[in-house]
């Protein structure tokens, strides 16, 4: 498939620290991904550069467009969320239609207001005097309403609560995807969107650790609730991450045949936040 | 093209909406308090100084060809010209740095608009609308200045006097708006020093551009004997607009060309900054 976004050997740094590190990104056109990291690994560094937003050393390619060179034009494909205060406080849900309306030529004002109409927002009221839900289901709309080939969301549910969160993706995934459109999420909450994702990427101290789509991940890895004869079997095996669980040894295995396993007790793919924390914390001799 | 007009007249409407409070509520405000200052004097004046100051401000305009009697309304406009000076100073500061304070920053940039259309919509919008606004109070402030004048024009035998006060006001207003513009374009590297620091501060945008500039231009006296940055931040930039044929002069001038050609490299900077300040 092709992709939608390349990027090879980008590099950012402030000061003394190197935000970016090299990072080689390759995501197909009408996927989702998740961009996963712990704070400061350097996501929304790594979005900011995708969205023109900051200049960075390398290449880079989004939506056939370099973005530090045609960002207003990009901005035609992509859309973005950048957490949830960015609306302007000062405006009412209905200029802000007019607002966008007027700037971008792909904006669809009639699909926007159905999609309003579902909420309780109140066209009248100043941004500022809306909850924090209210205003991410206005962003939302705004850019649901938008004919983007790419939707960037940074952290786009953060400090909202879980009613909010879950309508968020809900309406992500059943009002604007696809399969056409691409979605990049970055966020800290991986189990709430980990049932969208079809493509992980892990990121750490400005490297990509991990790149590869949910099938090739539940193909490679593999946790092993171990049965408490087998447990020195298992760990014999290496595994690349082991924890206690209810007094019983859970291990993930990275490219270890599942017929070498299936003796040692139950086997499940494990979870994306699991695997994260394992790739991150594990055996460098694991990483594949 | 039709999607770019349209595009840069949302961005105007946007910068109106969101400075209306600095444009419109704080002006009204002031030609309200003048209007009520008027009162209040002529009230407080004895009748005879009243009847004395009446006939001597509609005797000078009755006598004065209208064209020569702008120059009147145009004097009576200039309490004006500080508020229009300090709506700039203040506009121009936060117009770069409030929504990267408050984060908008970040939706704005998710719209297909240039970090240059943003610059220039600033630009435009301080140059040429907020003079618009200010010559609507002027006009207002002038109107009620002409119709207490116009009945001692009447005694004293001139036609058609409420037409030719309204005329003046119009006149004066119209003048005061080009004076405002004028000075706008005159004042450019100053629009542009503070568009660009509106675009780098991370914090007192204002402190920043005032301080740098005064080391600037003690460092012009210093090294190169000349005063143009004082000059230019003094912000009396050209005071020689006292009627219609002063403006082709103006406009017209090596000071206005090197005006231009100094703003625009300080508004390049503040687009490159706008891009570039993460």
């Amino acid at each position: 498939m092709e992709n939608i976004i390349a990027t090879r050997g980008l590099e950012k740094s402030y000061g003394r620290l190197k935000a970016l590190d090299g990072v080689d990104l390759a995501v197909s056109a009408g996927s989702i991904s998740g961009l996963i990291g712990p704070n400061g690994a350097g996501k929304t560094t790594t979005l900011k550069a995708l969205l023109g937003l900051i200049d960075v050393r390398g290449e880079l390619e989004v939506a056939g467009m370099d973005p530090r060179a045609a960002r207003h034009r990009l901005m035609d494909e992509v859309c973005f969320i950048a957490d949830v205060g960015t609306l302007p406080g000062w405006m009412t849900s209905r200029k802000l239609l007019d607002y966008v309306e007027a700037v971008h030529s792909r904006f669809d004002r009639a699909r926007a207001e159905r999609l309003l109409a579902g909420t309780s927002i109140p066209a009248d009221k100043k941004i500022r005097a809306l909850s924090k839900g209210m205003i991410t289901q206005l962003h939302l709309s705004v850019v649901m309403a938008i004919d983007a080939s790419l939707l960037v969301l940074d952290e786009p549910t953060i400090g909202l609560d879980i009613m909010y969160r879950k309508t968020f993706y809900d309406r992500l995934l059943n009002d604007y995807y696809d399969g056409r459109r691409t979605i990049v999420i970055s966020t800290h909450q991986v189990e709430e969107i980990e049932y969208l994702l079809t493509h992980l990427l892990f990121i750490d101290k400005g490297k990509i650790v991990l790149d590869m789509s949910v099938q090739e991940m539940a193909e490679l890895y593999i946790e092993v609730a171990v049965e408490p004869a087998q447990r020195e079997r298992a760990l014999s095996l290496r595994p690349m991450h082991q924890r206690e669980l209810l007094e019983q040894l859970v291990c993930i295995y990275g490219g270890v045949a599942r017929d070498r396993l299936e003796d040692l007790g139950e086997l499940r793919t494990p979870a994306v936040a699991d695997l994260f924390v394992a790739r991150l914390t594990g055996d460098e001799n694991h990483e594949n | 093209m039709r999607i770019e007009v349209q595009r840069f007249g949302a961005l105007l409407r946007k910068e109106v909406r969101e400075h209306a409070n600095l444009f419109v509520i704080t002006p009204s405000v002031v030609t309200l308090l003048l209007i009520l200052i008027m009162i209040l004097t002529i009230i407080a004046l004895p009748e005879s100084a009243e009847r004395v100051l009446l006939e001597q401000s509609a005797g000078f305009l009755a006598d004065l060809p209208l064209r020569s009697a702008v120059v009147v309304p145009l004097l009576l406009s200039m309490p004006f010209v500080p508020m229009l000076f300090l709506t700039w100073i203040i506009y121009l500061t936060v117009c770069l740095y409030q929504d990267r304070k408050d984060r908008s920053f970040l939706f704005w940039q998710s719209m297909p608009v240039s970090d240059l259309q943003t610059v220039l919509s600033r630009v435009v919008t301080a140059v040429f609308i907020i003079p618009v606004i200010a010559a609507g109070e002027v006009l207002l402030w002038l109107v009620v200045t002409m119709i207490y004048i116009t009945p001692t024009m009447s005694d004293l035998g001139v036609s058609f006097a409420f037409l030719k006060a309204l005329l003046l006001a119009l006149d004066g207003a119209l003048l005061f708006y080009c004076f405002a513009w004028l000075n706008g374009l005159l004042l450019m590297p100053v629009i542009g020093w503070f568009l660009l620091f509106s675009a780098y501060s991370r914090r007192v945008p204002f402190l920043l551009a005032m301080g740098s500039a005064v080391i600037l231009a003690l460092l012009e006296a210093w090294l190169l004997n000349s005063v143009y940055i004082g000059y230019r931040m003094s912000l009396t930039a050209h005071e020689g607009v006292f009627g219609w044929s002063d403006i082709p002069a103006t406009l017209f001038s090596y000071d206005m060309l090197a005006a231009l050609l100094l703003g625009g490299v300080l508004l390049a900077g503040a687009t490159l900054m706008r891009r570039f300040n993460d």
